[in-house]
């Protein structure tokens, strides 16, 4: 018999182990569409039709241990042009899904315990975030035409209710003022809550549904509290 | 008429086209080449004759009257016929050499899996039992099985249709892991596409082979194993499946080549006797109440391999229910003229010439394209309304002289009736601008255009000629449109020779539905025309 030593026996993987996923993936006609339209593909030798054959296969060591997954932007090129209408964006989330969460890359972790812990990626406490929203809005003050202008924290029956971005309370504070100088041009009755004001949701990007939820709970939660009808979450 | 068929087979389409001529009460000859008759539904009685060995040495006269020379033990016998089928199955070779394997508990052919899998879910057997000791595959302990398709030579679409199928079988039955290693998977044909996406849902995993091949051999008990590169996720696997299942090449029976000489019937490339016509449908020949059905006259899907016996039935009632077309339309040969050279009874597309001492035309076998007509050399055989000069005149009787100063080219174009007429008509009636100077002369076929036809239509003041026949491949004569291509070539090479503008005679092919380019074509042509002026023949 040939020498078999690196050889991984085909017949030992469960090749049926990700069909319960609903992405097609063992429709694949390797064609590599997705591989020329990526535009990470070849980052790391990042290849998603590759990645795509080896859930196919059931290679669950090799791609749960993979950076290939944390590779990809999730753009969704690749699943546009796939004639077979693989669903790639979300069968690469579901493979970050399968990595323990203390070995999920660096910050993205990070952002999420901090969110789920304490509200916000930035573990920002409640009295500083209100701080420098009114500090922010005393800056839009000073600017003719937005006299008089203040931020409405946890102002109840107001028309909408806005996310924070929490770089916006961190290093981007200006771009604060942009979005509160239309609502004062439009005249809108709007509010952003004091507590659970996080815009982001890291969970999307590592795979982790349970903190997806927790963390859009939050928000909902937030809308009953302050009985507002309308959500606006840029992010 | 007698009222008989003749069947040439060896197998399950032989089988059905039997059960099902019995059915309608018509009477039966079968001539079988081997002994076995296990295959066969009926046993001989007053509508079956069981003519078993026998081979065909020859065959006279045509449909409705055919008389079969046969060998049957030493003896000569022959037989009266209406019609004759030809059902040969065809000779499939496993790879096994190729491989560099050998039939064992753990390798088998793709047919002998079909076999066995055919017997486990209580199917009539649709595949003929192959020839080797049986090694039966044990299917109720195997776990994984390998099927090999197009790794040491090209794959068919029957073949990847034959190992889908089993594979999803086996996946889906018998809960065995499928693996089907190919070099190309040949999923052109109906239903394919789709058989692949229902097994690649029941689990069958395939691995594409590209720049490298699979590595395999056999252990001493006889199971196979392979290591192998899977070239999309660059790793090496090794498998020992409890199965290898072997590919086939398919070929057609061995008498096949023989037979159609004897008959008459033409071959495809591969050696079918069916050519690749498409006025060939679905089971008919060349040659009218001569049929083939099944793998005698292509590779065919499963699907339409058991369709083809009722196809072949069919034929025999429709041309009983006609009684034959009667011969209209067929030459006649003048006595005194001939000379027996026999061009007539070579070039004839159809074996409606049979010689008799004399050539002799058999009408009910005539198609009436005229080709032997144009192929005389002595003048010796005319077809009514295909006249020479009396064609010419018709085509240039109402050519007016030029009107007035400029000059209207005339024009004749010859068009066969089949495809060119038609596509004339349609011009007619959706080209607003076609040629003033130009009339379309009908032909039953454009190999029925002889020189003359040509040379009378100059002779009758045309200042351009057109030939206008089928495309290759849709000659319902076969070779009528190539004889009018060589034949317009020729007399264009010679029209050039004596100094006259060789550009006035042109060969075009066109389809019945090309009316848009057919005006093209004139219109074409009559720029040039236009350009040349005049011929000077014209005056003469």
């Amino acid at each position: 018999m040939a020498s078999v030593s690196n050889a991984i026996d085909l017949g030992a993987l469960d090749h049926g182990l990700f069909r319960n996923w609903p992405f097609c993936q063992d429709q694949c006609l390797t064609c590599g569409i997705c591989a020329g339209s990526c535009p990470v593909s070849g980052v790391d030798g990042f290849d998603p039709r590759k990645l795509i054959r080896m859930v196919s296969l059931g290679m669950e060591d090799k791609i749960v241990r993979s950076r290939w997954p944390w590779i990809c932007t999730m753009c969704g090129k690749c699943e546009h042009v796939c004639p077979m209408e693989i669903d790639i964006p979300d069968l690469v989330r579901s493979i970050r899904a399968l990595r323990e969460r203390d070995a999920v890359p660096g910050i993205l972790q990070k952002g999420v315990a901090a969110a789920l812990e304490t509200g916000n990626n930035l573990r920002l406490p409640r009295e500083d975030f209100i701080f420098i929203l009114e500090d922010v809005a005393e800056e839009v003050a000073a600017e003719p035409g937005f006299e008089g202008f203040t931020v409405p924290i946890d102002k109840k029956g107001a028309n909408i209710l806005t996310t924070i971005h929490n770089k916006l309370v961190n290093t981007h504070t200006d771009d604060l003022k942009h979005w509160w100088k239309i609502f004062h041009a439009a005249g809108e009755d709007w509010t952003v809550s004091s507590e659970n004001w996080e815009g982001t949701n890291w969970g999307y990007f590592t795979g982790d549904d349970d903190a997806m939820r927790t963390m859009t709970g939050r928000i909902v939660q937030q809308m009953e509290r302050l009985e507002v009808k309308h959500l606006l979450w840029p992010e | 008429m007698a009222q008989q068929t003749l069947i040439i087979g060896n197998g399950p389409c032989a089988g059905a086209i039997i059960c099902d001529l019995k059915a309608a009460g018509a009477g039966v000859i079968l001539a079988v080449g081997g002994e076995d008759l296990s295959w066969c539904p009926h046993t001989a009685d007053d509508h079956l004759e069981i003519l078993a060995p026998a081979g065909i040495v020859g065959c006279r006269g045509s449909v409705g009257n055919f008389e079969v020379i046969l060998m049957r033990s030493g003896d000569r016998i022959s037989r009266a016929v209406d019609s004759i089928i030809v059902a040969l199955e065809p000779i499939r070779t496993a790879e096994f050499s190729l491989y560099g394997l050998s039939e064992s508990k753990g390798v088998c052919s793709l047919s002998r899996l079909l076999h066995v899998l055919e017997g486990a879910q209580g199917h009539p057997h649709r595949t003929r039992t192959p020839d080797l000791q049986p090694v039966e595959p044990a299917l109720s302990d195997c776990r994984h099985a390998v099927f090999l398709t197009g790794l040491a030579g090209e794959s068919n679409p029957l073949v990847a249709e034959e190992t889908m199928a089993a594979a999803l079988t086996l996946q889906q039955g018998f809960g065995v892991q499928t693996y089907v290693l190919t070099g190309n998977l040949k999923v052109a044909d109906d239903g394919l596409e789709s058989l692949c996406r229902d097994t690649k849902t029941a689990g069958t995993v395939y691995v594409k082979f590209q720049q490298s091949r699979p590595d395999m051999g056999q252990t001493d008990d006889g199971r196979a194993w392979l290591t192998f590169d899977d070239e999309l996720a660059g790793q090496r696997f090794r498998l020992s499946p409890d199965l290898l299942v072997v590919d086939e090449v398919i070929r057609p029976a061995p008498g096949l080549k023989d037979l159609a000489r004897i008959l008459g019937i033409d071959s495809d490339e591969a050696g079918f006797v069916q050519s690749d016509n498409v006025h060939r449908s679905v089971v008919s020949t060349n040659r009218r109440g001569i049929f083939a059905a099944g793998a005698s006259r292509a590779l065919q899907s499963i699907t339409a391999r058991g369709l083809d016996g009722a196809n072949a039935a069919l034929a025999v009632h429709e041309l009983r229910d006609t009684g034959g077309r009667p011969g209209d339309g067929a030459p006649k040969i003048r006595a005194g003229h001939c000379i027996r050279c026999l061009t007539c009874y070579r070039v004839c597309p159809h074996r409606a010439i049979q010689l008799n001492g004399r050539p002799e035309v058999m009408p009910e076998a005539c198609e009436g394209c005229g080709i032997c007509v144009a192929e005389c050399p002595r003048e010796a055989m005319t077809l009514d309304g295909q006249g020479r000069s009396a064609l010419a005149v018709q085509a240039t009787a109402d050519l007016a002289a030029p009107a007035g100063e400029s000059f209207v080219p005339k024009m004749v174009a010859f068009c066969c009736r089949r495809s060119a007429a038609a596509a004339a008509e349609q011009a007619a009636c959706f080209e607003p601008e076609l040629p003033k100077g130009l009339r379309v002369v009908e032909i039953p076929c454009a190999g029925g255009l002889s020189q003359d036809h040509i040379l009378a239509a100059f002779k009758h003041r045309a200042d351009g000629v057109l030939v206008l026949a089928c495309h290759d491949g849709n000659c319902h004569s076969e070779r009528g449109n190539r004889y009018a291509r060589r034949r317009t070539e020729q007399i264009a090479d010679l029209l050039g020779r004596i100094g006259f503008e060789s550009d006035r005679l042109r060969y075009h092919s066109l389809a019945a539905n090309m009316g848009h380019e057919f005006a093209e074509t004139t219109r074409q042509f009559e720029r040039r025309l236009l350009e040349l002026g005049p011929s000077r023949l014209t005056s003469c």
